[in-house]
Order: structure tokens, then sequence, then C-alpha cells
């Protein structure tokens, strides 16, 4: 994923765009990987728990919150899927730079 | 006056490219969230944002993404095995990433059009904090930065993985 990433930023960075332009692709590629790891996470935090705290306010707390993450993210399986989504995010911008000619 | 003018045109020109260029990967990003969002998980999503508005109602970003890094990291102890150092790299900043995505509230609202429409759903003041420290990061690899040095985009892959220690 990382050298997805340094590959991108070294084709950005290559091209004749605007400074400007360059921060605000990676910012969009930032948030791009953020919404991928944001998707997975979301998907597997269980839905029972989820249904629990919310409907007892006393009990959203920022250590419940923390819990449900990490019990959402303790298989081995879900970090892959997390880091799959995120080539699969960066993948397509690496397209769409390829349309673009950059 | 000539060569002005052409300087002009050529900065137009760029502008307008950025412009093209950005649109064209914004539309793509906002096409992959849309497939990739599950018609059905909409319920999840808006429950998700409630907990998360409330249990992190007065905290620090950085300070709930430590937290949660720190936790994600105790339950993975395992793969700190020397021997799968390569895949506990990615594991580690697979958590580090989790870790941030944990500590940014969901903007609202988060249905599957208000997704696609904000292609990743940040906030524009998440947006604005996040040229910023781009921008430092470029002034900084400037600076730093020797010519024909291996890593020359080094700060700015750094900035964009980073997330987990956001200046805000």
């Amino acid at each position: 994923m990382e050298e997805i990433v340094r590959r991108l930023v070294a084709r950005i960075e290559n091209s004749n765009l605007m400074d400007t332009d360059k921060d605000r692709l990676y910012v969009e590629m930032q948030h791009a990987i953020r919404s991928a790891v944001r998707q997975a996470l979301i998907s597997h935090v269980s839905k029972d728990d989820l249904k629990r705290l919310v409907h007892n306010r006393s009990a959203m707390t920022v250590d419940a919150y923390v819990r449900l993450i990490c019990d959402a993210v303790k298989e081995e399986a879900v970090i892959e899927e997390m880091h799959q989504s995120m080539i699969d995010v960066l993948t397509t911008i690496e397209q769409a730079l390829t349309e673009a000619g950059v | 006056m000539a060569d002005d003018q052409q300087e002009i045109n050529s900065e137009e020109a760029r502008a307008a490219r950025g412009a093209e260029v950005r649109s064209r990967v914004g539309e793509r990003i906002k096409q992959w969230v849309r497939d990739k969002t599950p018609a059905n998980s909409q319920v999840e999503r808006h429950s998700f944002a409630a907990l998360q508005k409330k249990a992190l109602e007065g905290q620090s970003k950085p300070g709930v993404a430590a937290k949660v890094r720190s936790a994600l990291e105790a339950g993975h102890v395992v793969v700190k095995d020397e021997a799968k150092a390569a895949k506990s790299k990615i594991v580690m900043k697979t958590l580090g990433i989790a870790a941030t995505v944990g500590a940014f509230f969901d903007p609202e609202p988060i249905s599957k059009a208000a997704l696609a429409t904000a292609a990743t759903g940040i906030t524009v003041a998440e947006k604005a904090a996040d040229l910023k420290a781009m921008k430092e990061a470029r002034i900084a690899q400037k600076v730093t930065t020797m010519p024909n040095q291996a890593d020359a985009h080094g700060k700015i892959v750094e900035r964009i993985l980073q997330m987990g220690n956001p200046s805000y």
C-alpha cells in the first residue's frame, strides 16, 4: 500500500500540475484511504453491541467506543480487508491519473 | 509583454489542467465509495456516527487516536514477531490509520447519497486542516531534501499515511 502511495506521489510530483493542485490531490488520497478503512471498520462492528450502546446514552463512553473498534478489528482478516480496501481505492486513483494523462 | 501574456496563458492552462485532473480523480473516488457502500448499511453508519459523536464529546482527536491505537496494538501483539516484520509493518500502519479513523467524527448526514456527494465524507474543516498540513509537508520536503535523494518525496508520503497526528 505504501508503495502505491509512493508511486502516486512520484507521478504527481513529476507532473506539471501546480503545487496547490498537487496538495489537493494528496488530501483527496488521504481521505480516500480513510474512507476505505472506515467502510471496512463499520462493516465489522458488532451490530448487537452497536445497537445496545446507541440505546443507552450513559453507556456511550469513549472506553466503550474504543472497545467496540478493537473487537471489530481483532481478527487479522479484518486488517487484511482494510489493507486491501486501501489498495483498491489507491489503484482507482492510479487509473484515474492514467486516464487524465498524469 | 508577449512573454508575460504567454506566462499568464500557461498559468491558466495549468490551472485548468489541475481542475480537470482533480475532478476526474474526485469522480472516480465518489464512484468507488458508491460501489463499496452496501445499501443496507445505512442504519449501522448512522448508529456508529451517533455513538462516535456522543463518546468523543470533549475529547481531543489526537488523544482518542492514541487511545484507539494503543488498544488496537495491544490486541495484536503476536504480529510484532520479527520474523513477520513486513507483515507486521502493514498491520501496524493499518491499525494506525484505523485509529485515526476512529478519532475522526463522521460527517452528517451520512446517507449513501451524501457520502457520494462528499466523495469521502470528510468535512470542509477537516479538508482545510489537511490541506494546511500537506502544504507544510511540501515546504519541509523542499527545505530538507537534497537533489537525487532516494526518498525524494518521503515527507509527503509520510504526511499522507501519517493521519494519526492531526494538528487540529
